[in-house]
């Protein structure tokens, strides 16, 4: 299935593609991201990961949400306040 | 005494007379510093039911524990008034040059109470007290009083002072330092104005002793490294460095965090590249031409911008901060990164706090878009949704109050009852207008908006901002969440009488502040110690609000705030937080009457350093000798 990807993550993931992105079936918000990561050749520490949370089809969303096909993903730096 | 001058300045503008008190080492080690010290002496100085802008109210000033130190983001000071705006207690924070020059200047704190029969500034100058006359200062913008004040008196001077908003004696003016920080919220700038006081400027060479200078440096060390490349903060610090808190802009509008259109908006209703174009990446881009940030920050988040729109040519504005952004562009649906800039350059300019002003000028578009207000009432001013022309307009009548800007001193609420309506479109706490975190998107804030004794603060405690990024079966579960919201106190209490700005809270390494803290005054704390620490702040700011006769019933937030009624799109569809099970199950962590409000003495008596309460609070029970 096509999953649309954007990103807003500062020095995170900098310059990873933004946009379509072939994923297999019923796969989750965290396996996406991660297929996205190989895709483009880089690595995601996990505590850079604890400085991120999704928005599944503008909603805020969980790394273990299932997604399904034509579902669009905002890759965000966490609010921390300011 | 380490990390103190021991010496407090009591100040009567009336009859121009000060007295200079001992600072008890027993208060210093209880309430160390900041909003804690500060309501400790407000609380003496203060005769309960005092008007906030009568002459007898009193303005304090106060250094946080680190200012005068080397320690790193250690420069905050914390002002302490009644806010005119609700008749409790205030306190606002602000960063700069000041808090390390009043230290330098001999005093830890300064107390201001009467009025000067005309305008004049203080002057504290390495231990000496003057009284100056500020009639050619009244009236001028805060730039050029500061430019004024140092060709007067020389480089090495601080000036905290009002614009011509605080002389309006506005409820949301504020009191700005190096032109752009400010105490901004409560109104405190309107408090300092009703005294004729325009500034106070502070110079010295006074050092405190400092009780192991190896431990901040220590400290100081491991909040670099702390950023350094593989490191948890590598990240977080890096956006701070390149673009400030502007960085979360677009997405906290995208994720529905930040409020839109007067806390009625959805994300839908403005257009996405709105919300990119007041974000960091995206301003920098187009406006910043250098960096900038407070004394003694090694990590220095501001930015010098640039900014042209009509005959605005800046060369020399700031950056606006997240709060900023979010005031006076998602709320007036502006997506004008120029007129943002001038806006927020000249809340700066005439001393205003830029949350209430984006929020009083979002209510307003709200009441002339539902007619309450015609646009004749408005001086002409057709006052749409994201008019960059009208909110400028608007921003100048304010500024130079004149035809609407009058009532629009008193920021929305106030000037809602001024004019006998619109107050069904205003969105505050008590009064208060709200930060740009909703309580909808994150209901721990909305304890925090509602029950806190300053109201409608993000940055006060309780389980805070980055709580909003639970699973919505945590975020929008009322049980139980006394213990956390208790337990969250201390993070934004500690920082604040630290006198570290808040950003520490999640910029340095923990423990750092409680390092920074023992290196300059040897006081080291335990766990235990700290969170009677947190609990006993919140009570002493508490406590002023109940001797003022105010109770529970008294603490109210607008429904909009948290979504009541619902909105009936976007995200945050169908939601209504259950504000008063939140308060309920604080104050029943706290173990605190459930309908008043009110505090048990074996609770004072627990945290310590309440004594000072029990004649008021506990008159028929015995006192401590």
């Amino acid at each position: 299935m096509n999953i649309n990807i954007r990103f807003r993550t500062g020095e995170i993931l900098k310059g990873i593609r933004a946009g379509e992105y072939s994923v297999p079936d019923g796969c989750t918000v965290r396996e996406a991201l991660d297929a996205a990561i190989e895709e483009n050749s880089m690595e995601l520490a996990d505590h850079d990961r604890e400085y991120l949370f999704v928005l599944v089809n503008n909603r805020l969303g969980e790394w273990e949400n299932t997604l399904k096909d034509g579902d669009k993903l905002w890759i965000l730096f966490k609010i921390l306040g300011g | 005494m380490y990390g103190y001058n021991g010496k407090v300045l009591l100040v009567n503008l009336t009859d121009k007379s000060y007295e200079i008190e001992d600072l008890p080492e027993e208060w210093a080690k209880m309430y160390l510093g900041g909003s804690t010290l500060g309501a400790r002496y407000l609380y003496r100085l203060m005769a309960p039911k005092t008007p906030a802008l009568a002459p007898e109210a009193v303005l304090g000033m106060v250094c946080g524990v680190t200012n005068g130190s080397k320690a790193f983001m250690g420069t905050r000071i914390a002002v302490v008034c009644k806010s005119p705006v609700n008749d409790l207690w205030n306190d606002s924070s602000c960063g700069g040059s000041f808090g390390p020059h009043l230290r330098a200047s001999g005093f830890d704190a300064v107390f201001i109470t009467g009025k000067s029969e005309k305008p004049c500034y203080l002057f504290l100058d390495d231990g000496k007290v003057e009284f100056r006359d500020a009639s050619h200062l009244w009236g001028k913008v805060t730039s050029w009083v500061d430019d004024t004040l140092h060709e007067e008196l020389g480089n090495d001077i601080s000036v905290f002072q009002i614009g011509p908003g605080g002389e309006h004696q506005s409820w949301m003016a504020a009191i700005i330092c190096d032109k752009h920080r400010a105490a901004g919220r409560g109104g405190c700038g309107g408090v300092m104005g009703s005294k004729n006081l325009k500034a106070v400027v502070a110079r010295g060479s006074h050092k405190i002793e400092i009780f192991d200078n190896k431990e901040i440096m220590d400290a100081n060390k491991k909040c670099v490294a702390y950023g350094n490349k593989g490191e948890k903060g590598e990240h977080i610090m890096h956006q701070f460095r390149t673009t400030g808190t502007s960085e979360e802009y677009g997405i906290c509008v995208l994720a529905a965090d930040a409020p839109l259109k007067n806390w009625a908006g959805a994300p839908e209703d403005m257009p996405e590249e709105y919300a990119w174009a007041l974000s960091g990446p995206e301003m920098d881009a187009k406006h910043r031409v250098g960096q900038t940030g407070c004394v003694g920050c090694h990590i220095r988040c501001g930015a010098v911008y640039k900014a042209h729109y009509k005959n605005y040519d800046l060369d020399h504005a700031t950056r606006p901060e997240y709060e900023s952004l979010g005031a006076l562009g998602s709320m007036l649906l502006n997506g004008n990164s120029d007129v943002t800039i001038i806006c927020n350059h000249l809340c700066n300019e005439y001393g205003y706090d830029t949350i209430s002003c984006g929020d009083t000028l979002s209510w307003l578009m709200e009441c002339y878009e539902k007619g309450v207000f015609t646009q004749e009432e408005l001086d002409g001013i057709d006052f749409k949704w994201g008019d960059p022309d009208a909110i400028l307009a608007m921003m100048e009548k304010l500024c130079a109050c004149e035809g609407i800007g009058v009532p629009l001193q008193l920021a929305s609420r106030g000037c809602a009852r001024a004019l006998g309506k619109g107050e069904e479109c205003c969105v505050t706490a008590n009064g208060i207008e709200l930060p740009m975190h909703g309580g909808r998107f994150n209901p721990a804030l909305v304890r925090t908006f509602q029950y806190d004794p300053t109201p409608g603060r993000h940055i006060k405690g309780g389980r805070g901002v980055p709580f909003s990024h639970n699973p919505d079966e945590v975020k929008y579960n009322y049980e139980n969440t006394g213990k956390d919201d208790v337990a969250g106190l201390l993070e934004w209490e500690w920082s604040d009488l630290c006198g570290v700005c808040s950003f520490g809270n999640f910029l340095l390494p923990p423990g750092a502040m409680q390092q920074m803290v023992y290196g300059v005054t040897g006081f080291k704390f335990t766990p235990e110690e700290l969170h009677k620490l947190s609990l006993r702040s919140f009570t002493m700011r508490h406590a002023f609000n109940l001797r003022e006769g105010y109770r529970r019933k008294d603490f109210v937030i607008d429904g909009r705030a948290y979504g009541n009624p619902p909105m009936e799109k976007g995200p945050l569809k169908g939601i209504t937080v259950d504000n008063e099970k939140l308060g309920d199950n604080f104050y029943g962590e706290l173990g605190w009457d459930l309908e008043t409000s009110e505090f048990p003495k074996e609770f004072c008596e627990e945290q310590g350093g309440l004594e000072y309460l029990y004649p008021d609070f506990f008159p028929d029970e015995a006192c401590p000798a």
